[in-house]
C-alpha cells in the first residue's frame, strides 16, 4: 500500500470514530459544570465570598467591614466556647477511621470515561486501594466525592483498570515509578478544594 | 524392581531424599506458626495478612521462614501497632498482586529498623502501596523505598545539623527551635517527598536553586494544619540550596 493510500485509510477511520463519538460529545463541558453545581453546593457561598471580596467601584470598605465583624464574632464565640488558646495541630493523614472522622472536606472527584465500564480513584488517602466512581445517570462522567482533613493528597483514576494520572482539575503532577500522578491541595495553602 | 530395592546406592540415595524432606517439613514454617506470631501483634487485616500468606505458602520459592523473622522483629518493636501493620500490609499488597515478595520482605526489615529509629516511615510505605497499585517491577519498588529511607535519615540528620531539634513526646519544649515531635517529623517527612519527587521527575540535584524553590513552595503550600507556618520560615531561613544538593547526592549514592 502507498504512503498515501495509508493516509487516507487513517483519516478515513479517525473521521469514523470521531463521527460515532460525537453524540456523546456533545454538551460535555456543560453536563460537567451541572454535574459539579449539582455535587458541590456549597460553592454558590465561595462565588459569594468571592464576590464579597472583589474590588468594586462602591461599597468596597463596607463589605471588608463586614467580613472583618463577621470573623470577629466567629473569633471570640469560639474562643468562649472552646477556651483553647493554640493547640500543636493533628498531622498526617492516616488510613484509621479515627482519622477518616476527622475529615472536614468533601473532595469531589470527577472524570469523564465515556466507554468505561469501571472507574476508581486511588490516592494516598485510601492506601492507594481502590475506590469506585460513579455514572448514575449513564452520561460517562464519573464523580466520587470523598471526605479529607486538610492536607496534600497525590491520587490516580483507574480506568478499565489503567492507569490515568493526570486529573485536569490538580493543583500539581509527580511522577514516580515512571508514572504521573495527581495531586490536590486540601484546606487552604494550595489552589485546591 | 528386585535389582532397584538390592542395590545399596539407590537405597542410600531414598534414604537421604526422606530424611531431609522431614527436615525441611519440620523446618518450613506453618500456617499455624503465622497465625500465632501476628496475634502477637494487634492488627486489624489479622486475617486479610493472614490469607495472603495462605496462598503465599503454595507457592514456590515463598520465603515463609524470612517473612516469620520480619514478624517477629515487628512484634519486638516498641511503636505504633499502625506502623508495624502498615509494613506487614506492604507484604500482603504485593502478594495479593501475584508479586515475589522475596526482596519486599527484606525492604521490610530496613522498614523496621528505621521506625527503631524514630523515623516516619509511613509516606515511604504509601508510596510503595502506590508503586504496587501501578504494577511497578519489585526491585524498581524496593530502590523507591530504599532512596525515600535514605533521604529521611539526611533531612532530619540536617536539620539536626542546623539547630532544629525534636522534642520527644511529653517533653517539655527547651528552645524555639526544638519542635514538638509531630511538628519535626512533619517538616522531615515533606521535606524527604519533595526531594525525592524531584529526582524521580528527572531533576539534577546539582541544580541546588531550583530544588530549593520546590521545596519552598510545597512548604508554603502545605495547610497551617500540616505544616505551621512558623517551622515553614525556620527551616528554610536554616537551610539552603547546597544542603538540598547534599541531600540529594546522598539519595543517589
Amino acid at each position: 500500500m502507498k504512503n498515501d493510500d495509508i493516509e487516507i485509510t487513517l483519516r478515513e477511520a479517525l473521521r469514523n470514530e470521531v463521527a460515532a463519538a460525537a453524540p456523546r460529545l456533545e454538551g460535555l463541558e456543560s453536563r460537567i459544570v451541572t454535574e459539579l453545581g449539582d455535587r458541590v453546593p456549597r460553592l454558590r457561598f465561595i462565588d459569594w465570598a468571592r464576590g464579597l471580596l472583589a474590588p468594586t467601584r462602591t461599597g468596597r470598605i463596607g463589605q471588608l467591614a463586614l467580613l472583618g465583624a463577621t470573623a470577629a464574632v466567629f473569633l471570640i464565640v469560639g474562643t468562649l466556647i472552646t477556651g483553647d488558646r493554640g493547640t500543636a495541630p493533628t498531622l498526617t493523614p492516616t488510613l484509621t477511621p479515627a482519622v477518616a472522622s476527622r475529615a472536614s472536606h468533601e473532595v469531589l472527584f470527577v472524570v469523564p470515561a465515556l466507554d468505561a465500564d469501571r472507574v476508581a480513584v486511588v490516592g494516598d488517602f485510601n492506601a492507594w486501594e481502590e475506590t469506585p466512581l460513579s455514572d448514575e445517570n449513564d452520561d460517562g462522567i464519573w464523580t466520587a466525592s470523598i471526605p479529607l482533613s486538610p492536607g496534600r493528597y497525590e491520587y490516580a483514576f483507574v480506568i478499565d483498570g489503567r492507569w490515568w494520572g493526570q486529573d485536569p482539575s490538580a493543583d500539581e503532577y509527580v511522577r514516580t515509578f515512571g508514572q504521573y500522578s495527581s495531586v490536590r491541595y486540601v484546606g487552604g495553602g494550595g489552589d485546591g478544594v | 524392581m528386585r535389582r532397584w530395592s538390592r542395590c545399596p546406592l539407590w537405597t542410600g540415595l531414598a534414604t537421604l531424599l526422606i530424611v531431609v524432606g522431614s527436615f525441611a517439613a519440620v523446618g518450613q514454617a506453618g500456617l499455624s506458626d503465622f497465625d500465632r506470631a501476628l496475634s502477637a501483634i494487634q492488627l486489624a487485616s489479622h486475617d486479610r495478612i493472614l490469607a495472603a500468606i495462605e496462598e503465599g505458602l503454595g507457592t514456590p520459592g515463598f520465603p515463609a521462614s524470612n517473612l516469620l523473622s520480619l514478624i517477629g522483629r515487628l512484634a519486638s518493636l516498641p511503636v505504633s501497632a499502625n506502623d508495624k501493620e502498615l509494613i506487614l500490609l506492604l507484604q500482603t499488597r504485593a502478594l495479593e498482586g501475584g508479586m515475589s515478595i522475596d526482596g519486599l520482605v527484606n525492604v521490610g526489615f530496613d522498614l523496621a529498623a528505621a521506625l527503631e529509629e524514630g523515623l516516619p516511615v509511613e509516606g515511604v510505605i504509601l508510596e510503595a502501596f502506590k508503586g504496587i497499585a501501578q504494577r511497578s517491577p519489585v526491585s524498581v519498588i524496593e530502590a523507591g523505598i530504599r532512596q525515600r529511607l535514605t533521604l529521611l535519615r539526611e533531612v532530619r540528620d540536617l536539620l539536626f545539623a542546623r539547630g532544629i531539634f525534636r522534642t520527644p513526646p511529653g517533653g517539655s519544649q527547651s528552645s524555639p527551635n526544638a519542635l514538638p515531635s509531630s511538628r519535626f517529623d512533619q517538616l522531615v517527612i515533606q521535606i524527604a517527598d519533595a526531594v525525592s519527587d524531584y529526582l524521580e521527575g528527572g531533576g539534577s540535584p546539582f541544580e541546588g536553586a531550583a530544588l530549593y524553590e520546590l521545596v519552598a513552595d510545597r512548604l508554603r503550600r502545605l495547610p497551617a494544619t500540616v505544616v505551621q507556618p512558623e517551622d515553614v520560615d525556620l527551616v528554610l531561613d536554616r537551610i539552603g540550596p547546597a544542603d538540598l544538593t547534599q541531600v540529594a547526592l546522598a539519595a543517589l549514592t
